[in-house]
């Protein structure tokens, strides 16, 4: 990870930045991972009015782990609602030992490029990864953590970016966002340039870092990556826990 | 089998005398629910009202794509219409807004429209009229290139009169006079009353929304998700 976190410049003409604040349409932004559980889905991480001719969608790349009690309503459309969230590098452990959630980081953790979720308790519990984002730290992904289970998520350096008049708070469960969006590849690169237009959607100049996603691509698949190499090392880990 | 509603409106002889000496016409609008910046278009205008007037229509729908820009007052009139269900996806191809309508993919009790080209349209949808003069458009969104529009039909229906010289397809912002929104969600028939001194009459229950002249009527026929 770049030691000063990412940027993402989105360039539009005045007319476009015009017509989608009339529409009412929000910026949004989901960040990708990869992970040892086959459930998780993506959370929406931004959702701003605030852009404009050149617009700059900064962040650090620090991330939390944080867990929230129950599993009963996490489907998409809900909405995630962390109870107890710690900062947490790759390579390090947050083992739970209580059943309200909450629990210590340690290192080293059984993945070095994964941050690992351990549950010692036997309540289940909804967890994930938060980033910062000015500031705060704001869930991009939830999966189910049952009781006795460990979970490695590897957060990637990818950002969807969308606009989209359908409201979607910050936290809640999608897998479609119903306008143009670009997933954004910054592995190599703290800094990507792309422009938006109201009528011709995203582009890049033809760079392979970026691809055009349609408004009703599910981006599920682009934004979740279910790792098998990462499910045995979770299965591992639990073994020797 | 698509639902029927109805409203029923009655009305004194001499109110009806009284609206037809004056050139009054019947205007009627239809609320829709959508994410977007759309604009209300009058849905059906008619002299066809008596001391008894029956106004039919069926859950039928067509999405249509226009190259008409939605300004205040200016008519749209449908360039490309496609016979859709709720559930349903027009998906337009052509530079001059024609598509086609996949019938497999889209959102439950929703019309998508879902722009493939980079061409900006005006897009829609459209009902049957309750006295049989044909299918014309209730809603106008843009529908700028590569963007998808979601639109669902609510069973609300606007009823006002007025001499306004003014056509079905036309943008209407502001009532033009006082008028009923019906709400048909909980029963597919109500019956409303209308006195030319006195205005619209209810049974006062939840489903007759009294609006007043002027009052801005985006807000009430375009509904925010």
């Amino acid at each position: 990870m770049p030691t000063g976190g990412y940027e993402v410049t989105i360039g539009m003409a005045a007319a476009t930045a015009a017509a989608l604040s009339t529409e009412g349409a929000w910026l949004y932004a989901l960040l990708a991972v990869e992970t040892s559980n086959r459930a998780t889905l993506p959370v929406v991480w931004l959702q701003s009015r605030r852009y404009s001719e050149k617009t700059t969608v900064r962040w650090p790349g620090a991330c939390a782990a944080y867990t929230s009690p129950g599993r009963d309503s996490i489907g998409v459309g809900a909405r995630i609602d962390p109870g107890f969230s710690v900062p947490i590098s790759t390579g390090q452990l947050l083992t739970i030992d209580q059943p309200t959630g909450t629990g210590q980081v340690t290192q080293p953790g059984p993945s070095a490029k994964a941050l690992a979720i351990f549950n010692q308790t036997t309540t289940p519990f909804t967890a994930g990864v938060s980033q910062k984002l000015d500031g705060v730290f704001m869930p991009i992904c939830t999966l189910p953590l049952y009781g006795q289970s460990v979970e490695l998520i590897v957060p990637l350096e990818q950002i969807l970016l969308a606009f989209s008049t359908r409201p979607m708070t910050p936290g809640t469960v999608v897998t479609l966002l119903l306008g143009p969006g670009m997933l954004i590849d910054l592995t190599g690169a703290s800094e990507r340039s792309v422009q938006y237009d109201i009528n011709r959607g995203w582009s890049c100049g033809g760079q392979t870092w970026g691809r055009a996603v349609a408004p009703i691509e599910e981006v599920l698949p682009l934004l979740v990556k279910r790792s098998e190499a990462l499910s045995r090392a979770a299965r591992r880990a639990v073994a020797s826990m | 089998m698509s639902t029927p509603y109805q409203i029923s409106i009655e009305m004194e002889q001499e109110t009806v005398e009284a609206l037809r000496a004056d050139g009054y016409y019947l205007f009627g609008f239809k609320a829709v629910k959508a994410s977007g910046a759309g604009k209300p278009l009058v849905w059906f205008r008619t002299l066809d009202y008596a001391t008894e007037t029956k106004l039919n229509w069926v859950e039928q729908y067509q999405a249509y794509t226009a190259k008409s820009e939605i300004i205040s007052k200016g008519q749209i009139t449908a360039s490309n219409s496609y016979s859709i269900d709720l559930g349903q996806t027009l998906n337009v191809t052509g530079s001059a807004g024609t598509g086609s309508v996949d019938t497999q993919h889209g959102t439950a009790h929703t019309i998508s429209i879902h722009n493939l080209t980079t061409t900006r349209f005006t897009t829609g949808i459209s009902q049957p009229q309750p006295m049989g003069q044909g299918t014309s458009p209730m809603c106008a969104f843009n529908l700028y290139g590569l963007n998808l529009d979601e639109i669902a039909p609510i069973e609300q229906v606007l009823l006002m009169f007025s001499t306004k010289p003014v056509i079905t397809g036309t943008v209407a912002e502001e009532a033009y006079s006082s008028g009923l929104i019906i709400d048909l969600t909980a029963r597919q028939s109500r019956t409303v009353k209308y006195m030319i001194d006195d205005g619209w009459a209810w049974d006062g229950g939840a489903w007759g929304i009294p609006v007043e002249a002027n009052d801005s009527l985006v807000p009430l026929l375009i509904q925010g998700d």
